[in-house]
């Protein structure tokens, strides 16, 4: 064999790893599959549905991997209420902050179980102000639909006074400060006035309340747990002030 | 001479050996991604059609730009895609029969829009059952409304509108006709509201029950003073007894 062959099999070499290089890349684009797609069926722990610049829109995700409350832009481990340990979907608005969502949980407890599944719209820039869910511990259940004033005050400025009170270590003093900030004008921005209730309470009544823009109950409907049925209109400090039927 | 001969072929061939295993691993893998049922920790995605055997849509869950408009029967009508991020759902005939849209956005001016909503629609027509927010800086509305629709096909309702439209210029005629339209079909009204329950824009809390034609017949109110009443009222709208009497 002389030089001319060998130069020949280097040739070759080349060749086969020149062809193994674009084979690869080929494979790696199959994967990569950033076209459309189709799946017969797939197992994940979260989808995130994005706008083409990257914001979120919408997350599918287990209990696990379920987003902090994102508020403008910025991610705050803060969630409590209806979203706590659940999976479900939580819904973003044009802006990638979150606006709802459909959430869902139960399970064991010491004492029994606790569950709850809720479909929440919230204000723009602010937290709940439509709900329709169910919450249950122990088989004492609140199910209904449920419509909410809140303040125009936006929800960041009450979750970065939390976040800063939250991180104070735990003790008479950080409850004091937290107490303090629920007393507060931009902690009665975080609060919630129910204007509306149509469902069933833990008393066993089922009832349809409307309250004015205080939140407090003006107008109630009831048919109590003994199946007494009344029509009770109500004063600003919570007192019936005429009842029907009459008698 | 021989030796580096020999060297060069035992380098070739294992090459080839490990190239070889590793593509065909990889490339099977590869083809069975698309047929066989996948695992992913997260995904991101701008858009999932959720398909049934045949192919028609059952659900699509998406961002604003690619979301879907209208369909019936496998086919788009009324508007184009491109409006509604969240999710639209279809029933066995690939129409659409409800959704779950929110959106919210503050303008270069400073205020802002925001609409969130969960509706079911009417056979072959649009919603009847939903409970929305509505948001146009501030004046808002929340609530639950059940209403009735007439027992017409929505596709060959809105054909019927799109071709006054397209047929009869602007002016006194179309307006007579797209009237015409809008008369209620065998009694039944285009849309008529029979249940709501929510706050509307003047800050009232409020339960209508109302009749075929959408008139309220029984409203319990809290306005945005807490003054509190139930009232029955006429096919005219006229309060005809109050509670609680004076």
């Amino acid at each position: 064999m002389d030089a001319r062959t060998v130069r020949e099999l280097r040739q070759v070499r080349r060749l086969l790893i020149a062809a193994g290089i674009v084979s690869a890349i080929v494979a790696a684009s199959a994967f990569r599959q950033s076209q459309k797609t189709r799946f017969t069926e797939m197992d994940v722990e979260r989808i995130n549905v994005i706008e083409p610049d990257g914001k979120l829109r919408l997350t599918i995700s287990n209990a696990a991997r379920l987003p902090d409350p994102i508020i403008g832009g910025k991610s705050y481990p803060l969630r409590g209420g209806t979203g706590a340990g659940s999976g479900g979907i939580i819904f973003f608005n044009d802006e990638g902050n979150e606006n709802g969502g459909l959430a869902y949980a139960g399970h064991k407890t010491a004492t029994g179980y606790r569950a709850n599944g809720h479909v929440t719209f919230d204000q723009f820039d602010q937290d709940e102000t439509v709900s329709f869910g169910y919450t249950d511990v122990d088989g004492r259940a609140r199910a209904g639909f449920t419509i909410a004033d809140r303040s125009n005050i936006p929800i960041r400025i009450v979750a970065d006074s939390a976040m800063a009170f939250q991180a104070l270590p735990d003790g008479p003093e950080k409850t004091r400060r937290l107490q303090q900030l629920r007393d507060s004008p931009v902690g009665e921005a975080g609060k919630s006035m129910v204007r509306v209730f149509v469902g069933k309470t833990p008393d066993r009544s089922s009832v349809l309340m409307l309250a004015d823009p205080a939140g407090r109950v003006r107008l109630r409907l009831t048919v109590d747990s003994a199946g007494t049925p009344a029509m009770d209109f109500l004063d600003e400090t919570g007192r019936t002030v005429r009842r029907y039927p009459t008698t | 001479m021989d030796n580096e001969i020999r060297r060069e072929l035992r380098l070739l061939k294992g090459y080839a050996v490990v190239i070889t295993a590793l593509l065909g691993t990889v490339s099977l893998a590869a083809f069975r991604q698309a047929s066989q049922k996948q695992r992913f920790t997260e995904i991101d995605v701008e858009r999932i059609n959720v398909v049934e055997p045949d192919g028609k849509l059952r659900m699509v869950i998406s961002n604003r730009p690619r979301s879907i408009g209208p369909i019936y029967k496998g086919k788009p009508f009324g508007y184009a895609g491109g409006s509604r991020p969240g999710i639209i759902f279809f029933n066995d005939e690939g129409t659409e029969n409800g959704g779950l849209t929110f959106e919210g956005k503050r303008q270069p001016d400073g205020t802002f829009r925001a609409q969130s909503g969960f509706s079911f629609d009417q056979f072959n027509q649009d919603q009847v059952l939903y409970f929305q927010y509505n948001d146009n800086n501030g004046r808002r509305n929340m609530g639950l409304t059940i209403a009735d629709r007439a027992d017409v096909d929505i596709y060959d309702l809105v054909a019927e509108r799109d071709s006054i439209n397209k047929s009869i210029p602007e002016g006194p005629a179309r307006t007579a006709a797209l009237q015409k339209w809008a008369q209620p079909r065998n009694g039944t009204p285009l849309f008529a509201p029979r249940v709501y329950v929510g706050r509307d824009i003047t800050k009232s809390a409020v339960v209508n029950l109302s009749d075929r034609n959408g008139k309220p017949r029984i409203r319990l109110t809290v306005d945005s003073l807490g003054t509190p009443s139930l009232e029955f009222l006429d096919a005219a709208g006229n309060v005809t007894s109050r509670l609680p009497e004076k």
